[in-house]
C-alpha cells in the first residue's frame, strides 16, 4: 500500500518535471544559413550589427490534437479541414501574416545608414512551442563606416 | 550466440552511421582573382531535437574575416547539412554550416 502511494508521488512529480520541459524551453529548428560577402579592407572601419524579425506560426495539426484531447472533435475536423488550404513547400508552421519579413532591408538601411553593409549571415530559425511556434528570421552584419585618417 | 553477434553488429551499425540531410545551400558572386581559398566550418551535437541556440552560425563570418585580414572575401559557398545518428529515432544529431569563400587582398 505504502509503495503505491509512494510510486504515484513520483510518477505524479515526474508527469510535473517531463510537463515543466515540455513547455518552458523552446527548442530551436534552423532551416537555412547563408554568409554573403565580407568586406574587410582597412579603409573602412565595422561596426557589427544585428536584426531579428519573426512572428508566430501555428501548427494546425497539434491544436487539433489538443482540440481532440479536450473532447472536441469538431475542432481536430475544423483543423483538418483549414490545412486544407496550405499546401506547397514549407520551412516551419504556417503565419497568416506572410509580410512579416519585407521590412528587413529597410531595418538594415536605419542600422547602417551609409549604405554600406558587409559580412551578411542570415539565418532562417523556429522557436517551438506546443501548437505555436515563433518564426524568426536572423540577420547579423557590419556596417561599414570610412576611417577618417 | 550467433544471433547475439549478429544482433550487436546490427546495432553497431545503425549507431555509428549517420544519415546526412542537405538543408541550404547558397553561393554569393565569384570573384575573377580565385587563388586564395579561405574556409570555415562550424558544428554543435544536439541530443534528441533538444537545440535551445543558433549562436553557432553566428561566428562563421567572423572567422572567414580573421582569415582574410584587410582584403575582401567573396564567392562564398555556404552549405547547412544535419546529420542523424541511430537513424531510426535520430538520437543525435550534428547540425553543421561550412562557408568556403575566394580571398582577395
Amino acid at each position: 500500500m505504502r509503495e503505491t502511494f509512494c510510486f504515484s508521488i513520483i510518477m505524479s512529480r515526474l508527469t510535473v518535471f517531463l510537463l515543466v520541459i515540455m513547455i518552458l524551453p523552446s527548442c530551436v529548428y534552423v532551416y537555412q544559413v547563408q554568409v554573403g560577402d565580407i568586406d574587410d579592407r582597412k579603409s573602412f572601419e565595422p561596426t557589427p550589427f544585428m536584426i531579428r524579425v519573426s512572428e508566430t506560426g501555428v501548427n494546425l495539426e497539434e491544436v487539433g490534437d489538443i482540440a481532440q484531447a479536450l473532447g472536441s472533435d469538431s475542432g481536430k475536423e475544423g483543423a483538418e479541414f483549414l490545412k486544407m488550404f496550405q499546401m506547397g513547400p514549407t520551412t516551419g508552421n504556417p503565419v497568416y501574416n506572410e509580410r512579416y519579413a519585407e521590412d528587413l532591408l529597410l531595418l538594415i538601411k536605419q542600422k547602417c545608414p551609409d549604405g554600406r553593409v558587409s559580412g551578411l549571415t542570415s539565418i532562417r530559425e523556429q522557436r517551438k512551442y506546443p501548437a505555436i511556434s515563433g518564426e524568426i528570421i536572423k540577420i547579423n552584419g557590419n556596417c561599414l563606416r570610412k576611417r577618417n585618417s | 550466440m550467433k544471433s547475439n553477434v549478429l544482433l550487436i553488429m546490427a546495432f553497431l551499425v545503425a549507431g555509428i552511421s549517420g544519415c546526412t540531410t542537405l538543408e541550404s545551400l547558397s553561393l554569393t558572386n565569384i570573384p575573377q582573382e580565385r587563388s586564395k581559398v579561405v574556409t570555415a566550418e562550424r558544428e554543435k551535437g544536439i541530443i534528441f531535437y533538444f537545440n535551445f541556440d543558433t549562436d553557432y552560425a553566428d561566428e562563421l563570418s567572423a572567422d572567414l574575416r580573421s582569415q582574410c585580414e584587410g582584403g575582401v572575401v567573396s564567392g562564398i559557398l555556404t552549405k547547412f547539412e544535419n546529420t542523424c545518428y541511430v537513424p531510426l529515432f535520430c538520437f543525435y544529431i550534428v547540425s553543421r554550416v561550412t562557408a568556403t569563400g575566394y580571398c582577395n587582398q
